[in-house]
């Protein structure tokens, strides 16, 4: 026998911690997803609020899920009774046309904008002005405002068919002028700022020298896939 | 020799026992506290009411609730470039996943569309900003139906031709709807908010009604059913520039309701709409005197009215922090339901956002304690539910994971 067993308590530790290490790995083992045959979320959402509905002794309770379990059950017929059937063609007339554009040949107006539209909260900017132009071969809109969540400023750079940039500022700004793609732009005391669109950079000075990005990559629009 | 009795209460939810495992180490126990044990220490002076014990017997009961695995997540997304080739083709994408994954799928999926808007008496809803253009569109009620119709267009010829597809068309409560067309300022006309809020929900009922008779006219309805979906939320005041104003954006309970009520109006009984929201500032545990803010009055019965407590609505909690904490809170809810309202909630699924905290991580810092997976958002739900009787529930059928539709 091995020394460590000579001792009954050593010995029953060693056993405990055995266990306790397979019982772990035992517990703790995974599994796939693997509803049986009919468990869709409609016939298990049924099946519970069946049987919570049998359960209930309170009227309030009884109603609402009664009055659930009705609209569940309409579902669960109408999937039922329509069974998968065999898909009938494609229709034509409903088949998704060419993507209709969001924008108009007015809206390519290059220079700056006084904007219609303000409310960018998913962006986290609520826009005071504009610019639009191209720069590089890319159609770019800038918007100047603040940040609702902060109360500073904000500038948003979007480039078609790439992205958008976002930049922080101190305090809001408003879009003045451009010269090329080079804006001048202002805080509410008048201070002046610049910002070299083509860089995506402030500068220092309105005549700072900085490098232009690369050329960004050429756009591939997705093909429909709509006969 | 001493015999020892064990009585075990058993949860409803189950537990794991290993019975001949605790037979032996109790024999073994047994067997070597009779022999080897140390004297029980003389008794020291104890208070009337402690426990006095001589023997202490410790095994090694395990006891675990494990969660069945989550389900596959579908995605759901918010729409940005609402073009009809676009929608066609989120739908295919879809479609086309469910093809490509063993047996029948069942997917829940949310096309959240953006804000109620008023655009010259006329009810659309604004799309969330494109970040290619910088622009955002404002879709009409049949827009909005021409929309849902190209992605389940899409999703049915590109799918396997048996895997179900329940789609929910969405909208937030975030916003003045423009009823004062004055985008700089929140309408302080509660009144006015709520009907408003009352004709948009009856009009997503409506929405609901005419895609499911669309979808049986045509051999759809088999496979694919659609609801309405609203993401109701809250937050504190925002300011503009000087801070000489500042108002809360979203909507209150009074107003919300009326979107809910607007939809039951017309929902002909049959209809039903997720509350896919997050149950902002709520307390981890049932508290009737807690409410958000007195400007902002949201409270646990107004979140289990929108969310369960009203007929046609169902729950879609986000669970995206990290730490379960959302998961806790809306537990909460459920046992406030049931201890103060009709009845817990039975969850249908979850949503979460981790896709769309891929796409925004480097511009969006609250990512980074807010991306839980689609499955540690359900797991996170499923053990906080089972944790009390009294809102355990054994199924939580779907997860939905959303993101955005371009970045």
């Amino acid at each position: 026998m091995f020394p460590i067993f000579k001792n009954k308590r050593r010995a029953l530790a060693v056993l405990i911690g055995l266990a306790l290490l397979i019982t772990a790995g035992v517990l703790t083992a995974g599994g796939q997803f693997d509803p049986p045959a009919g468990d869709d979320w409609i016939s298990a959402s049924v099946a519970d609020l069946q049987h919570r509905l049998d359960q209930s002794t309170n009227p309030a309770e009884q109603d609402l899920l009664q009055d659930k379990l009705n609209r569940l059950n309409h579902i669960q017929q109408t999937r039922q009774e329509a069974g998968v059937q065999s898909l009938p063609p494609q229709p034509e007339e409903l088949c998704p046309a060419l993507s209709q554009a969001v924008e108009t040949p007015a809206q390519r107006e290059e220079g700056v904008l006084l904007l219609e539209e303000h409310d960018y909260e998913d962006l986290d900017l609520m826009a005071d002005n504009g610019w639009q132009g191209w720069v590089n071969g890319n159609w770019v809109r800038v918007l100047a405002g603040r940040s609702p969540a902060t109360a500073g400023g904000k500038l948003l750079v979007f480039t078609e068919n790439v992205g958008f940039q976002g930049f922080d500022l101190p305090a809001p700004l408003r879009i003045e002028s451009a010269s090329g793609s080079r804006l001048v732009l202002s805080d509410a005391d008048g201070a002046a700022y610049y910002f070299d669109v083509a860089a995506r950079q402030f500068l220092a000075a309105p005549d700072e020298i900085v490098p232009t990005l690369p050329p960004l990559p050429t756009f591939t629009p997705q093909p429909s896939r709509c006969p | 020799m001493k015999i020892y009795f064990l009585r075990l209460t058993v949860a409803r939810q189950g537990f794991i026992l290993i019975p001949l495992l605790i037979t032996l180490l109790a024999s073994i126990a047994g067997s070597a506290a009779g022999q080897d044990a140390p004297p029980p220490p003389t008794p020291t002076a104890t208070s009337s009411n402690a426990v006095q014990s001589t023997t202490a017997l410790f095994l090694p009961l395990i006891s675990t609730w494990q969660p069945p695995p989550a389900p596959p997540y579908a995605s759901s997304i918010y729409i940005q470039n609402p073009t009809r080739d676009a929608l066609y083709n989120l739908g295919c994408s879809q479609g086309s996943r469910d093809r490509n994954l063993p047996g029948r799928q069942d997917n829940l999926i949310v096309l959240a569309f953006g804000k109620m808007w008023l655009v010259n008496g006329e009810y659309t809803v604004r799309t969330f900003s494109n970040p290619s253009s910088g622009l955002r569109a404002n879709l009409t009620f049949t827009d909005l139906e021409n929309r849902a119709r190209d992605y389940i267009l899409g999703y049915v010829f590109c799918s396997d031709g048996e895997s179900l597809l329940t789609l929910a068309i969405g909208v937030n409560n975030y916003d003045d709807m423009n009823v004062d067309n004055d985008v700089h300022r929140f309408s302080s006309n509660q009144g006015t908010l709520r009907s408003t809020a009352y004709a948009f929900g009856q009009r997503f009922a409506d929405l609901a009604q005419r895609l499911n008779a669309w979808s049986a006219q045509n051999g759809y309805i088999g496979r694919v059913w659609t609801m309405g979906a609203i993401n109701i939320e809250w937050a504190g005041p925002e300011c503009n520039r000087d801070r000489t104003y500042c108002a809360y954006w979203w909507n209150t309970p009074y107003v919300t309701r009326g979107w809910v009520d607007g939809f039951n109006a017309n929902s002909e009984r049959v209809q039903t709409f997720f509350n896919f929201g997050a149950c902002v500032g709520c307390p981890t545990t049932p508290n009737p005197n807690w409410q958000y803010h007195t400007a902002m009055p949201w409270n646990q019965a107004e979140v289990y009215y929108v969310s369960w407590g009203a007929p046609p609505a169902l729950p879609l909690p986000q669970i995206y922090r990290n730490d379960g904490y959302l998961a806790r809170q809306w537990q909460a809810v459920s046992l406030y339901g049931d201890l103060y309202l009709g009845g817990a909630i039975s969850f249908p699924g979850v949503m979460t956002q981790y896709q769309a905290c891929q796409q925004r991580r480097t511009s969006d810092p609250t990512c980074e304690t807010l991306d839980n997976t689609p499955e540690e958002g359900w797991t996170q739900l499923m053990n906080e539910l089972n944790r009390n009787n009294n809102t355990a529930q054994s199924a939580l059928r779907w997860v939905t994971d959303i993101r955005w539709q371009i970045r």
